[in-house]
C-alpha cells in the first residue's frame, strides 16, 4: 500500500496504480480491433514488440469520455501484462512519504482493491488482475469453448 | 536398424562421460578412493558400453566393458585400487577417445583394442602384493595425438544448447523479418537502386539465418512416438484387451515446440482410443472383427502443413449420447438440433460431455478433450473427429510445420488490417457488389458460398462498397456448386503480400474466435493472422 503510485485523473475520479507494475505507456491513434471485443475491451497494441490487450478504464468504471486520444498505461505482473487505456487522463504520483500519511480505505467498488485519502482527495486502487480476468472472460465465447 | 541419425546423439553423450572418466581418474589418482568416486566411474564406462553396442561400435563397447570390469572389482572391494592402475585407465582412456574420435570422423574403427583388454586382464590377475604395473610403452598411442606428447585439446562438433536459446533467436529473427517487411514496402516506392539492393541482401541473409535455425528446431515425429508402444502395452494389459499400435510417417519433421505441445494430446487419444474405442475382446470377437483391436497413427504432409491422423478400429461415438450429455451440460436445445453429426461429434470437445459411461483411471470423465482441442489450436493447428458407428473413430490434428515465420496476404476489413495465411488461399479475385448474390458468388460454371469478414468477426458496419476483393479458400464442411469445398472471404481489398512473423496468442486473448496468432509489425502495429478453418465453419451457416 505504501509503494509509490501513478494517478490517472479521469473525470474527477483519482485511480491510482503501482508505478512498480507500470511497464510503459504508450499513446496510439486506436488500439488493433479484437474479434468479437465487447464491455470495456478495446482493442490490442504493442509495447517494445509484444502484443498487449488494452481495457477502456472510462468504461471499466462507468465514467463519463474522459478526452479524446488512447493514453495506454501497460501494467504488468510475473504472468499477465494489460494495457490500460485512460484516454486524455491527466497523470500525476503519489510518493510513498505521502501515502504513509494517508487514510486506508475498504471497498472502493468493482475491480479496485481499496481506496487512499489524502487531504480530502480520495484515490482508488486499481484492481488491474481483476480487468485482466473479466477481459479474458469477454473474449471467450462460445464457439472458441467447443 | 539404421543408427545413423543417434550418431550426433551418441557422440555429444559419450564426450560428456569420457570427461567425467578424465575427471575422476585424476580424482583417483591424487587419492580420493571413495566409493562415490569409483561409483561415479563405473557408472560412465558402464553408459559409454551400452550406447556403443546400441549403436554398434563393438570395439568401444569391449574396451569401456574390461575397464568397467576392473572398476566394478575395485567397487566391491574385490581388489584394491592400487597405484599404478589409474596409469593404465588413463591409457585405456585414451584409447577410447581415439576410437569415439574415429567414430566422429567417419573413420573404422580400427585402434587395437585387444592390446588395453590385455593390459587391464594383467592388472586383474595380479597378485595384490605384486609390484604395480607400469604404464606399457608398446600401447598403441591415439593416431591423432600430436608427436610432441602433448596431449590435443579438442572439442566436439556436437554442440548441447538448450531449447530456449533457439526461441530467442527465432523470436529475435521473427522481428527482423517484420521489421525487414516495412523496408520492403518502403522499397517499392524508393527510387535508390542501393536501398532496394541493400533491402533484398538483406532479405535474403535474414532468410539464411531463419532457415537455420527452423532446421536445427525440426524434429521427427517419432521422437513423441516412440514411448507410445509401451504406454499402449501397458494400458491394454491393465485393461484386458488385445490392442496392436502402427505408426507410419514418423520420420516427417515438425518444429520443437510443435511436438512439444502434442506430447499430452496424443497421450491422451490414445487412452481414449484403448479405454473406450477398441472393444474387449469378446465383443470385437461376437462382432466378427479381429481379436486385436487396432490403433493407427499415419501422420503426412499436406501443402505446408502436417496431418497427424489417430485412428482406431473401435465401437465409434454414439453421437446421439453425445447430444444428450450436451444438452444436460446446458447446450441449447436449438443450438444441437441446428447441429449435423460431424458438427455433434465435436461437442466431445465441451469441458465434461463423454459418450461413454464407464470412468477409468485414466479417461472417461469427460476431462481432456477440451485440453486437446485447446492445445492443438493453441499451436495453429486444426482438430477434426470423425466417427463410424462400429468401425472406429479418426481424429485428424492438422498443425503448421513451423508456427513462426509464414507467408501471409494482408488484407483490409473497415480500418482493420489481417492476415491470410497464403499457403490457404486459392485465389484471390475483385468482385462488384451486384455479383455477390445472397451470400453466394457466381464464378464461371458454379457458385462458391461467400462469408463477409467483417459481420463475421463481429466489426461494426463500414458501410457498403462498389467493389470487393473475395479471397477464395478450402473450407472443412462446405460445399459449392460443383461438390467441391471452395468458399470466399469478402474484404475491402488485399494489399501486400509479406513473411509475417507469428506469435501465438496469449491470455487474455487465447481463445478469441476467428483468429490464430498475431504479428506485430514493423511499424508496432498488430495485425492478427486468420484463423481460414475456423471462419470456414461459419462459411455454411452464413450461405
Amino acid at each position: 500500500m505504501n509503494a509509490d503510485k501513478l494517478v490517472l485523473g479521469l473525470a474527477g475520479l483519482k485511480l491510482a496504480i503501482e508505478t512498480t507494475e507500470v511497464a510503459g505507456i504508450v499513446s496510439v491513434q486506436h488500439p488493433t480491433y479484437l474479434p468479437h471485443q465487447s464491455g470495456f475491451v478495446s482493442g490490442l497494441i504493442s509495447l517494445r514488440g509484444e502484443p498487449v490487450t488494452v481495457v477502456d478504464v472510462r468504461k471499466a468504471f462507468k465514467l463519463q469520455d474522459a478526452g479524446s486520444g488512447h493514453m495506454i498505461v501497460v501494467v504488468r505482473d510475473s504472468k499477465r501484462t494489460l494495457g490500460l487505456d485512460a484516454g486524455g487522463a491527466e497523470t500525476s504520483f503519489l510518493w510513498a512519504e505521502e501515502l504513509k500519511k494517508c487514510i486506508i480505505g475498504g471497498d472502493g467498488g468493482a475491480f479496485t482493491k481499496g481506496t487512499l485519502t489524502l487531504d480530502h482527495d480520495s484515490y482508488v486502487l486499481i484492481d488491474w488482475r481483476a480487468l485482466f480476468d473479466e477481459a479474458a472472460r469477454l473474449l471467450t465465447t462460445d464457439e472458441t469453448r467447443v | 536398424m539404421d543408427t545413423s541419425k543417434y550418431k550426433a546423439l551418441y557422440l555429444q553423450e559419450t564426450s560428456e562421460h569420457l570427461a567425467g572418466i578424465e575427471k575422476g581418474l585424476l580424482d583417483l589418482e591424487k587419492g580420493a578412493q571413495d566409493d562415490q568416486t569409483v561409483d561415479h566411474l563405473f557408472r560412465h564406462y558402464h553408459s559409454i558400453k551400452g550406447m556403443s553396442a546400441s549403436m554398434g561400435y563393438e570395439p568401444i563397447q569391449k574396451l569401456a566393458h574390461a575397464q568397467e570390469d576392473l572398476l566394478d572389482r575395485i567397487r566391491q572391494k574385490r581388489m584394491a585400487c592400487r597405484p599404478g592402475i589409474t596409469a593404465v585407465l588413463f591409457q585405456c582412456l585414451d584409447g577410447l577417445k581415439t576410437l569415439v574420435r574415429q567414430v566422429e570422423d567417419g573413420a573404422p574403427l580400427d585402434a587395437d583394442v585387444a592390446h588395453f583388454a590385455a593390459m587391464i586382464k594383467e592388472i586383474i590377475e595380479a597378485p595384490a602384493v605384486a609390484a604395480e604395473p607400469a604404464p606399457d610403452k608398446t600401447a598403441p598411442a591415439a593416431p591423432s595425438a600430436p608427436q610432441t606428447g602433448i596431449p590435443e585439446l579438442k572439442l566436439s562438433h556436437v554442440m548441447k544448447v538448450e531449447g530456449r536459446v533457439f526461441d530467442e533467436l527465432l523470436a529475435t529473427v521473427g522481428d527482423l523479418v517484420m521489421a525487414l517487411s516495412t523496408f520492403k514496402t518502403i522499397s517499392h516506392s524508393s527510387r535508390s537502386i542501393e536501398f532496394r539492393e541493400g533491402t533484398y541482401k538483406l532479405g535474403k541473409y535474414i532468410n539464411a539465418i531463419h532457415h537455420s535455425i527452423l532446421s536445427a528446431r525440426m524434429l521427427p515425429i517419432e521422437d513423441l512416438t516412440e514411448g507410445l508402444p509401451r504406454l499402449v502395452r501397458d494400458m491394454s494389459h491393465r485393461s484386458g484387451k488385445e490392442v496392436e499400435l502402427r505408426i507410419t510417417g514418423s520420420d516427417l519433421r515438425l518444429d520443437r515446440s510443435t511436438l512439444e505441445g502434442l506430447g499430452g494430446p496424443l497421450v491422451h487419444i490414445i487412452r481414449n482410443c484403448v479405454d473406450h474405442g477398441i472393444e474387449p475382446v469378446e465383443v470385437r470377437v461376437r462382432n466378427g472383427k479381429p481379436k486385436a483391436g487396432v490403433i493407427t497413427i499415419n501422420a503426412f504432409r499436406k501443402k505446408d502443413r502436417v496431418v497427424i491422423e489417430v485412428a482406431d478400429d473401435g465401437a465409434g461415438i454414439n453421437v446421439s449420447k453425445i447430444r444428450e450429455r450436451a444438452k444436460a451440460s446446458g447446450v441449447p436445445a436449438e443450438k444441437l438440433n441446428a447441429m449435423d453429426d460431424k458438427e455433434a461429434l465435436m461437442l466431445v470437445c465441451l469441458p465434461g460431455v463423454t459418450s461413454t459411461d464407464a470412468v477409468t483411471e485414466t479417461s472417461g470423465r469427460g476431462v481432456g478433450m477440451d485440453v486437446v482441442k485447446a492445445a492443438v489450436e493453441g499451436l495453429g493447428g486444426s482438430l477434426v473427429i470423425a466417427s463410424t458407428p462400429g468401425a472406429g473413430v479418426r481424429l485428424s490434428m492438422e498443425m503448421p510445420i513451423t508456427t513462426s515465420i509464414i507467408k501471409a496476404l494482408i488484407v483490409n476489413e473497415g480500418p482493420e488490417q489481417f492476415l491470410i495465411a497464403l499457403s490457404r488461399i486459392e485465389r484471390v479475385v475483385e468482385v462488384h457488389k451486384g455479383e455477390i448474390a445472397n451470400g453466394w458468388y457466381a464464378t464461371g460454371t458454379s457458385r462458391i458460398p461467400v462469408l463477409p469478414l467483417g459481420p463475421t468477426l463481429g466489426m461494426p458496419d463500414a458501410g457498403e462498397r462498389e467493389f470487393y476483393s473475395l479471397i477464395i479458400i478450402h473450407a472443412h464442411g462446405v460445399t459449392d456448386d460443383t461438390g467441391g469445398d471452395a468458399a470466399g472471404i469478402r474484404v475491402d481489398a488485399f494489399s501486400d503480400e509479406i513473411d509475417a512473423y507469428i506469435r501465438p496468442l496469449q491470455p487474455p486473448i487465447s481463445r478469441l474466435w476467428g483468429v490464430s496468432g498475431i504479428a506485430v509489425m514493423g511499424d508496432g502495429r498488430t495485425v492478427f493472422l486468420l484463423d481460414v478453418s475456423q471462419i470456414g465453419t461459419k462459411v455454411k451457416a452464413w450461405s
